[in-house]
This record gives C-alpha cells, sequence and structure tokens, in this order.
C-alpha cells in the first residue's frame, strides 16, 4: 500500500480511494467501449480468379462445381432457391432439401477425386446477405473445402 | 529542569510520478484500442451461423476489414425482416472512411484496397498479380447482397481473393450438435 512502512515512523497514510475510483472508472469506460472489437467467428471464402471482370463462358467445357441460385422476390418478401434447376422453399423443410443435396452433389464429387469442387453461391442483388450466409453455413456443415461467391447476376 | 517538547513538523508530500506514469500508460492503451475498434469495425450485426470457425484476429493480424453497413436513422431498417433496398443508405467503410455507391466513391475504394494489396502481392511492385491478403467483409445481416457483390467486385479489382466472412456463432446451435 503507498505510504506503506512502519506506522509509527511515518504515522501519514495518503487515501487513495479516489484515485481507485478514477481508475475504476476509466477501466470500465473504456471496456465498455472496446465491446465493438469482438467478432464471433469467421468464414472462409474465395473470389474468383478473374478480377471481377465478365469473361464469356465457355459452354463446351464441363464446368466442376455446385451452384445454388438464389433469388428475392420483393414484394413478397421470399426467398427462392434453385440447385441444379429444382427449386427449393425457403422453409426449414427446404433447408434441409438444400443441405441434402449439396451433401450428395459433393460427395459425388469427392468420390470422383474432385474434393476440392466449389460450390458457388449465386444471389440476386436483393437477396439478403442473411439468406447467402444460411448456404454458406450449409456448405460448412457438409464439409466443403471451397466456397465461392457468383459475380455474374447484378 | 524540564525540557519542553518541540514538535517537528515534518513536511510531507507523496510521490506521485509513478501513479500519474502508470495511468498515462493504462489511459494510452485503452484510448489506441478504442480508436482502432472505431476505426476498422463499423456497429454491423453480422449474419447468424452455427458452423463457423472461431475468429482469432491475432492469426490475422494484417487483415483488411471491409464493412457493408446501413445509415443508423433510417426508420425501416428497425422493423424486423424490413429490407431497406435504398441505396443512399448503405456505405461500404475501410480503416473509418465510408464510400457510398457512387461510382467515383468506389473507385477511391478501389485505390485504397489496391493499395492495402500492395503488401502482400505475390509479385512485389507489380499492381496486377494477386495479394496474398486477407479480406474480411462484415456485411449487415439485411444488407442486400448487390452491395456485398459489389464490394467483392471491388475487392477482386484490387488483386485480393482470401476473403472470409464475419459472421456471430450461434451458441445454443452448436451445442445441441
Amino acid at each position: 500500500m503507498a505510504g506503506g512502512g512502519n506506522a509509527e515512523e511515518n504515522p501519514v497514510g495518503i487515501n487513495v480511494t479516489a484515485l481507485v475510483d478514477i481508475i475504476f472508472c476509466l477501466c470500465l469506460f473504456f471496456m465498455c467501449s472496446l465491446k465493438f472489437r469482438e467478432l464471433d467467428g469467421k468464414m472462409d471464402s474465395w473470389l474468383p480468379e478473374n478480377k471481377g471482370n465478365k469473361t464469356a463462358m465457355n459452354m463446351n467445357v464441363p464446368m466442376d462445381e455446385i451452384r445454388v441460385l438464389i433469388s428475392y422476390d420483393k414484394e413478397r418478401r421470399q426467398v427462392q432457391r434453385m440447385f441444379v434447376n429444382r427449386p427449393i422453399v425457403d422453409t426449414p423443410e427446404g433447408d434441409a432439401l438444400l443441405q441434402k443435396l449439396i451433401r450428395e452433389q459433393s460427395a459425388s464429387y469427392r468420390s470422383l477425386g474432385k474434393a476440392d469442387t466449389p460450390v458457388i453461391v449465386d444471389a440476386g442483388p436483393a437477396v439478403p446477405w442473411r439468406e447467402v450466409v444460411k448456404v454458406m453455413n450449409m456448405c460448412k456443415a457438409e464439409n466443403v473445402q471451397k466456397i465461392e461467391f457468383g459475380m455474374g447476376s447484378k | 529542569m524540564g525540557f519542553k517538547e518541540i514538535k517537528v513538523q515534518e513536511e510531507v508530500a507523496a510521490n506521485l510520478v509513478p501513479m500519474i506514469d502508470i495511468m498515462f500508460l493504462l489511459l494510452l492503451f485503452f484510448m489506441l484500442n478504442a480508436d482502432m475498434a472505431s476505426r476498422d469495425l463499423e456497429d454491423v450485426k453480422a449474419p447468424v451461423a452455427n458452423k463457423a470457425d472461431q475468429d482469432k484476429p491475432e492469426e490475422n493480424a494484417d487483415r483488411i476489414t471491409v464493412n457493408v453497413h446501413h445509415k443508423a436513422e433510417c426508420g425501416k431498417f428497425s422493423t424486423p425482416g424490413e429490407l431497406c433496398s435504398e441505396p443512399n443508405h448503405w456505405f461500404i467503410s475501410l480503416q473509418g472512411n465510408r464510400y457510398a455507391l457512387t461510382e467515383a466513391d468506389l473507385n477511391a475504394l478501389t485505390k485504397r484496397l489496391s493499395a492495402l494489396a500492395d503488401a502482400k502481392r505475390v509479385k512485389p511492385g507489380d499492381k496486377t498479380s494477386k495479394s496474398e491478403r486477407f479480406v474480411l467483409i462484415r456485411g449487415d445481416q439485411f444488407a442486400p447482397y448487390g452491395l456485398i457483390q459489389r464490394s467483392l467486385e471491388r475487392i477482386a479489382m484490387a488483386g485480393l481473393y482470401k476473403t472470409q466472412v464475419a459472421v456471430q456463432i450461434e451458441k445454443a446451435s452448436v451445442n445441441k450438435q
């Protein structure tokens, strides 16, 4: 403690209560302001390496990819998803079906020795970001190694 | 013979120098931290996910953070499930600088991203080569994907391709599985 030592020799004590109060207040204030720094989690993803330029697609080359299309109906406020021409509704059952399809498709690519086949999440401009992340979350759940964002539709 | 007791008045002064030193150090530490937090991270409510990796910022010390966030004053946005598609209400932020969705602002964003990407180019000095720097995209859960797409486009144009998406981990769901 401040002013320590033999009390008989130096009977003077410093009242540090106010100081401690101020330091605690400052700590509290700054700690509260620091809470925004916390970040829960992250998902790795990859951008196509064409630097954002739109290039014509060569339809003759067979593509190794799993593409999930997502669109948003503003009037109905409804999300619509497509997995290889198959519409999937935005319900928990639809979520389970989509996850199953991703699982099956990625398993079949894995069996062909193409484990790094990407899942491309191709969403429309009005789709809420959380819907895209929901599909990414399904891919993570199925141990998809590569998740990419489609850059085509605008 | 009697002796008169003499009271000696000692002047006592507490040495406050170390205390002030420590207080200044503490203040400086917290102020710098708070400043960095506000510069890099905007107030964003990230989408919820249960399969995300725990983020360890120390592993990606040189990571670039791009925020896609909404103007707080818009009433529409506060209604759950209601999306605000007003382009003027959305911003892309990088290191405390806000970029609106205009061509001029987006070009400025690309320029800034490109400058940041230079630190880890595969071929140093070559602006056209890829950069190994990670980019964290902190998009609001209600942000229209078009905005995220525009920021991704700019990130790609700057030569950055290693991206990460910020999410909130749904702890309850993780425990269930």
